[in-house]
């Protein structure tokens, strides 16, 4: 059964094109020139009950613009919308009841309050019957040392408890979807593993059905089967995580430094390094600013460690980053047949 | 004391509140209603009377109606910027440059008094002239009254300055800052001219900085015919408070940053 | 449906915990009150000072000026107690934080408002109640259960004048972002409660009864306790019926707002 459904679903924003200076601002008031923006445009999708599908697109690719209408906040322009078999702006506040939803960096829980206290009051908002609430509070416990948190106020709470707590409380009212978006934004990797678990642990005992976006692949890695990777308002692609995961799971990027005297220099590494390594199509590279050159560097077929030796041997490396691949790079490699 | 450096602090202060319209617009608005609400007022004050403690309804109307776009003026907010400052830590960053935090801030306060002047109380003086046909004196007068003006903006900042200094005992903003405003508008004359007060009152008025702000700058523009003599004892006594509050309020910064410095922030 | 009674438990539970949370930071809530208190008595500051010049004012009496005074500190005072919030709306709206209020199954507004509950506001009922039973006294206003019915029904009708016209300056955030100025400019209206229409011309005495109805906060309906009952122009009776229908047109608004309102960023 289609826990979500999307069928061509479309939000274009009427943007008013803004004149300069005062004059500007005064024939803003009376001028009528907008211009469309699609945020997203004919966007497809199905859900069914009890998936985490991981949904990844770049900065502006429409994924916010989606979730807000998944959520019944935003009105689409045109095209089909269903979660829970319900259209999520009518009747808003009754379909809320069966949506949970955690925002990465805003707390649905009362800032001032005590732990405890939000949800107790979460439980009065959702009309959470007593036994079903005792036995929630039950398995949160096991989950994560709830009760050591109880008496603290909300304000007070790492960054990473309140994530902790966030995402549990999205779960007391047994919704049937949760939309997570962000949830491991800001966070060190071992709470962030702990998140994963406790998301992991709940979706498998409820059989809720998630949505999770992220600018972490490893988060999907962990936690999803299924990636929807959108751009520009469209899907990309919509498969599994593995294929994904085998395609670009080795590619690093390298970033390397130059000192400024050596920035003019740029064109003869690329063509040093391109010559010196035949497998040309494995290293990508792109000049960022002050003398950073990125390397995408496919260790399947060039290890990075030569790479870098090779750079660092002939020439005065100022400093290295190293990477994992970032959603925005998969996205390229994918419109130029990545993943065909 | 490298002036110039304080006035690059000063002119942007001042370009970042013209760059705000719609604040001004929506102040100059307020200010009209309020003027109008006190002219029908003292209309009904005067009813029957044509003079009261000295003054015409001309006077006081001009008098009040002037305090109005002083207030607005005079708000640049000062105390509320330092407790940001001061409460999420940044007032530290302020010690390391090499210039004066107070000096700093006043600069920062003229700017915005300026950009106020500019774009709320010369459209609110011109409303008090030309719709309400209230006749300001023009001569000497004006030129003191500029002079009582610099001076009283001085004083105020001052106090700004003080109250801003609580916050590193206290993050009960909103109540400290409401009340020191209440308490200026009570004895400056800004609400109700100082001439009307019951004469105790007036007498507490007298031993307080407040009626430097408005009573005095608002006095030497409304009256007519005062002497030289007048005008030197208002501007002496403005000075005086100048002085005293200056001092006082870097009494008051050395104490408060002392505490901070062993406090560890 | 979600009933008044709903709404109501959770409201008493919120509120609870919350002024249990502030009670913690005392000094905080005393310097608050006080500040409450200046405010509050800079008020009638201004009045008391002029009735030491003049016996009345346009046919009123310092205690009739004083009863107006403290009918507008009560039809202020739910304003100040259950929707302070509003003056926090500018920093949700900009941060895109205000979709959260969206999130649960329940009224935005209510949600919204209920966050924010202003214990300094109680000591603004305080000085209402103690300055209107002591005008009262002066002015030996007889108490029957009839007037106590007025008093309150017309009470609650004042309150949401003020209430709906800060709604509807708050609304305006959600078309231009950052309603501080809107606010603070219709904020400023509320002063304005106090004064007798009667000082104004007849223009202004329009505007301030039927387009910015501030002359129904207070200055209308004190006069149902101030003349005797037979004696009144019809208007004294409409504080209710302008409250409700404004709150209405508030309510409205707010809600085209919530739609229309997309949220910044991501």
């Amino acid at each position: 059964m289609a826990m979500i459904r999307l069928e061509n679903l479309s939000k274009h924003y009427k943007v008013l094109n803004r004149s300069e200076g005062l004059s500007g601002a005064l024939k803003d008031l009376f001028s009528r020139d907008y211009r469309i923006v699609k945020a997203v445009s004919d966007l497809s999708l199905e859900v069914n009950a009890g998936e985490i599908v991981g949904f990844v697109g770049p900065n502006g690719a429409g994924k916010s613009t989606t979730i807000k209408m998944m959520t019944g906040v935003l009105k689409p322009t045109s095209g089909l919308l269903t979660v829970n078999g319900r259209i999520p702006t009518k009747n808003r506040a009754q379909n809320m009841q069966e949506i949970g939803v955690v925002f990465g960096q805003r707390t649905q829980l009362w800032w001032d309050l005590p732990v405890i206290e939000s949800f107790k009051i979460l439980r009065q908002i959702y009309r959470v019957d007593q036994s079903s609430y005792n036995e929630n509070m039950n398995i949160f416990e096991e989950l994560i040392d709830l009760k050591a948190l109880y008496s603290t106020p909300v304000r007070y709470l790492s960054l990473g408890q309140r994530m902790l707590c966030d995402i549990v409380a999205s779960f007391l009212h047994n919704p049937k979807v949760i939309f997570l978006d962000e949830p491991t934004i800001g966070l060190d990797i071992s709470i962030k593993s702990r998140i994963r678990e406790v998301i992991k642990t709940l979706n498998e005992h409820k059989q809720t059905t998630i949505i999770l976006t992220t600018h972490d692949l490893s988060d999907i890695e962990a936690l999803c089967k299924r990636i929807v990777i959108i751009d520009k308002g469209t899907t990309v692609y919509d498969g599994s995580i593995q294929k994904v995961s085998s395609m670009f799971g080795a590619h690093r990027t390298l970033k390397i430094q130059l000192p400024p005297a050596e920035y003019l220099a740029l064109d003869q590494l690329a063509t040093s390094v391109n010559g010196h390594f035949s497998q040309a199509s494995a290293i990508t590279m792109e000049q960022s600013e002050e003398g950073w050159i990125h390397f995408t560097i496919n260790q399947d077929e060039v290890h990075l460690m030569d790479v870098l030796n090779y750079i660092g041997h002939h020439y005065p490396v100022h400093d290295i980053k190293i990477e994992e691949i970032s959603i925005d790079k998969i996205v390229k490699n994918i419109y130029e047949g990545g993943l065909a | 004391m490298n002036m110039g450096r304080y006035l690059v602090i000063a002119k942007s202060s001042f370009m970042t509140r013209v760059a705000r319209r719609s604040t001004f617009i929506f102040t100059f608005l307020g200010n009209l209603a309020y003027i109008t609400v006190i002219y029908y007022l003292w209309m009904a004050v005067y009813e029957g009377n044509s003079m009261l403690n000295g003054m015409t309804f001309n006077q006081a109307f001009a008098y009040l109606a002037l305090a109005s776009s002083l207030f607005t003026m005079f708000q640049v907010y000062t105390e509320w910027f330092m407790s940001a400052h001061i409460l999420n830590g940044d007032i530290i960053t302020s010690f390391i440059k090499p210039l004066d935090y107070q000096f700093n801030k006043l600069f920062e306060a003229f700017g915005a008094v300026i950009s106020n002047f500019i774009t709320i109380s010369i459209p609110t003086l011109l409303v008090i002239i030309f719709v309400f046909d209230t006749k300001i004196e023009v001569g000497l007068n004006l030129a003191f009254f500029v002079i009582s003006l610099l001076m009283a903006m001085l004083i105020s900042f001052f106090i700004d300055y003080m109250i801003g200094l609580c916050s590193f005992y206290t993050e009960s903003i909103w109540g400290i800052c409401t009340t020191k405003d209440v308490i200026v508008l009570f004895l400056s004359g800004a609400m109700v001219p100082i001439s009307f007060f019951p004469e105790y009152l007036q007498t507490i008025c007298a031993y307080l900085p407040f009626q430097a702000i408005y009573n005095i700058p608002l006095t030497i523009v409304t009256t007519p015919g005062l002497s030289l003599m007048d005008y030197a004892n208002a501007l002496a006594m403005q000075g005086m408070w100048v002085v005293i509050l200056l001092l006082v309020s870097r009494l008051l910064h050395a104490v408060a940053t002392r505490t901070i410095t062993v406090n560890g922030g | 449906m979600k009933t008044p009674l709903y709404y109501l438990r959770i409201y008493l539970s919120i509120v609870t915990q919350y002024i249990k949370a502030k009670l913690q930071y005392r000094t905080d809530f005393f310097i608050s009150t006080i500040g409450m208190i200046f405010t509050n008595i800079a008020g009638i500051f201004p009045v008391w000072i002029i009735f030491h010049n003049i016996p009345s004012l346009h046919g009123l009496s310092f205690n009739e000026m004083l009863f107006i005074y403290c009918f507008s500190l009560l039809a202020l005072s739910p304003l100040q107690l259950f929707f302070d919030n509003i003056w926090s709306i500018w920093s949700h709206l900009l941060s895109g934080t205000f979709i959260k209020y969206y999130l649960k199954p329940m009224n935005v507004m209510f949600y919204y408002m209920s966050e924010v509950f202003d214990l300094k506001g109680l000591s603004q009922v305080a000085i209402g109640i103690g300055g209107l039973i002591y005008a009262s006294n002066q002015l030996d206003v007889q108490w029957t259960l009839l007037n106590i019915v007025l008093l309150i029904v017309s009470l609650i009708g004042a309150s949401l004048i003020m209430i709906s016209l800060m709604i509807l300056a708050a609304s305006t955030g959600f078309w231009i972002m950052d309603p501080w100025n809107v606010i603070s400019l219709v904020n400023r209206f509320r002063d304005f409660a106090k004064y007798p229409v009667s000082i104004f011309n007849d223009f202004f005495k329009f505007i301030f009864t039927f387009i910015i109805p501030i002359g129904c906060i207070a200055f209308y309906p004190s006069q149902l306790f101030l003349n005797p009952l037979q004696d009144n122009e019809m208007i004294v009776f409409f504080s209710p019926l302008i409250g409700i229908v404004l709150f209405i047109i508030a309510n409205a608004v707010w809600n085209k707002g919530i739609n229309s309102y997309s949220g910044t960023g991501s």
